[in-house]
């Protein structure tokens, strides 16, 4: 059976009528989920019996009269979350065996709610958005591009109904585009990172994929919340007015970037037009916008995360955690163990980032880097002063660039990665195309998505979902 | 390589990783590739601007350290080696 048959909530109603047990549910998901892991490597963990326990576990709860928002749905989380009992390698031999004894805090909140984890998804080298080079020994990672990110691919062959994720650079909004389904990258703050491996801590955050648009606002909600161990979730940071949508589309005015068209491939202007247009006729007041800092921006959001990225990449030394090298002498020692076990991308960025932050760069390139990540931030927020959301491409090109080389990979992220810069929550279509709103403007977004339900007329009615 | 890039050795002997020279060459020669493709936000205006370290407003919402209980046995599974209630690791001080 594939799940994307079903919606998370139908799933968990059936289940909470007791119509199907989750067992048995999460039993034929997990069969799905083999012969879909044999075909495409999409999973670098499948839990099978221990989800069999946790459903069991929801069953019970059923059974005892409980209704819960999420009984029996099968989430995928991406090998960078914590989740007790299972694996969590991130595709890199620095952490191969380790068990994390705690789970995240966003898994602890969806398992809460009766979400079933039947696996994880693979991720880049330690997490890093990144594509699949020729490596070297440290990265167990061996997938293509685009299933960079496991769990929107999951979510698009039917093998979860939800997906929860990081989000970096932008690749699970890409990636979850590519694959014909919706991803969420919601403001920072408002769901935890606890538990989240980090490598920038500035842009890492979470995100979500799944098929069906409603099933993101019940993973927002879900997940959503203070949580005293990541200090950094808002506490009581709602909108100031808190947003009602009347069905009435003049309400809302979406921003346009019509300059975008002659830089974008044919394929992608043509389905961004067609939005413009069918905003229009639905009847939302529409504003041209330019913004020009984009490829600034990009470059500033790289210095910034291989900064980052340098300084936390130090602490995996081989003595509190992963694989070490054999060695007498402690300096060796250091040096040949992260020979061992840092991957190509995470060696990259440990020696350019510390370049980059070195007495005789810092001043020219992270300082630098902070003053555009303002000025994006700037920009940003008098554009949506303007209007209520803004809508962008996500990609330039439909299809990533096979063998591209590392700075044509980061190149595919300069419609996403100045957006997670200035810190906005972003809903990703199929078809190539964002929706941004101000920060924790999230329900705009799942408004505005709402009445763009006649998408699939744009996107060509997901025709390509589960063809991974 | 150029050998009178004495920052880019010393930001490998900071962060400790053994490459072979090869390997240095490459390194250096993306680090040279990476240096070019940043001259755009080099240039970029900024006159004026603070810096800035968060894309949103964040604040820290703090409170009082207290103790969580924990499993300890669940913690030890991950010491590569333990013994006598220590985690084992290797010598540093001769």
């Amino acid at each position: 059976m594939k799940a994307t048959e079903l919606n998370a909530l139908k799933a968990a109603e059936a289940i909470n009528n007791q119509e199907v047990s989750a067992t048995s549910f999460v039993e034929e998901i997990i069969d799905y989920c083999k012969e879909l892991d044999n075909k495409k490597k999409i999973f670098s963990h499948l839990a099978d019996e221990k989800a069999l326990e946790q459903a069991a576990a929801v069953d019970q709860k059923v059974q005892g009269g409980f209704n819960l928002p999420l009984a029996g749905v099968p989430l995928v989380i991406a090998d960078n979350y914590a989740f007790k009992g299972m694996p969590a390698a991130i595709a890199s031999r620095t952490l191969q065996n380790y068990h994390p004894p705690f789970s995240a805090a966003a898994v602890e909140k969806l398992t809460g709610a009766g979400a079933v984890v039947i696996g994880k998804t693979i991720v880049g080298d330690m997490g890093l958005d990144t594509v699949a080079e020729k490596d070297k020994e440290g990265s167990l990672f061996k997938a293509p591009l685009y299933l960079a990110k496991g769990g929107a691919a999951a979510a698009a062959a039917g093998g979860c109904i939800l997906s929860l994720e990081s989000d970096s650079s932008g690749i699970t909004r890409q990636t979850a585009s590519r694959n014909g389904v919706f991803g969420l990258r919601p403001t920072p703050g408002r769901v935890s990172r606890f538990g989240l491996n980090l490598c920038c801590g500035s842009f890492d955050y979470p995100g979500f994929a799944a098929a069906h648009l409603g099933d993101l606002a019940v993973l927002l909600q879900a997940s959503t919340g203070y949580d005293e161990r990541d200090v950094m979730t808002a506490a009581n940071r709602i909108q100031r007015d808190k947003f009602v949508y009347d069905n009435n589309p003049s309400r809302l005015k979406i921003g346009f970037f019509p300059s975008y068209l002659d830089f974008l491939d044919a394929e992608v202007a043509d389905t961004y037009e067609k939005m413009h247009l069918l905003c229009r006729k639905i009847g939302f007041k529409t504003v041209d916008l330019k913004l020009g800092i984009l490829q600034e921006s990009l470059r500033a959001f790289y210095v910034i995360s291989y900064a980052e990225t340098s300084s936390t990449l130090s602490r995996f030394d081989g003595i509190r955690f992963g694989s070490a090298a054999e060695s007498d002498d402690l300096e060796e020692y250091y040096f040949k163990t992260r020979r061992l076990t840092f991957g190509s991308e995470a060696c990259r960025r440990s020696i350019i980032g510390t370049y980059l932050l070195s007495d005789e760069n810092y001043g020219r390139y992270y300082k630098k880097a902070l003053k555009v990540l303002n000025n994006t931030r700037r920009l940003f927020a008098e554009m949506l002063d303007k209007c209520d959301l803004l809508l962008m491409p996500l990609y330039k090109s439909a299809s990533p660039i096979a063998g591209a080389d590392f700075i044509q990979t980061y190149e595919e992220n300069c419609l996403t990665a100045p957006v997670n810069m200035a810190g906005l929550p972003s809903l990703a279509f199929p078809g190539g195309f964002q929706v941004i709103a101000e920060p924790f403007g999230e329900e705009k977004l799942l408004a505005l998505a709402e009445n763009l339900s006649i998408v699939e007329e744009v996107t060509g009615s997901n025709s390509e979902k589960g063809e991974v | 390589m150029d050998p009178k890039d004495e920052a880019f050795e010393k930001a490998i002997n900071t962060i400790k990783i053994e490459l072979s020279d090869q390997e240095k060459v490459a390194l250096h020669d993306q680090l040279g590739r990476f240096q070019k493709w940043l001259e755009l936000m080099e240039m970029a205006e900024t006159e004026g601007s603070d810096l800035h370290y968060f894309g949103c407003s964040v604040e820290n919402n703090m409170r009082e350290d207290r103790p969580l209980e924990s499993d300890l046995e669940e913690i030890r599974k991950e010491a590569v080696e333990f013994e006598d209630g220590f985690y084992l690791v290797p010598r540093i001080i001769d």
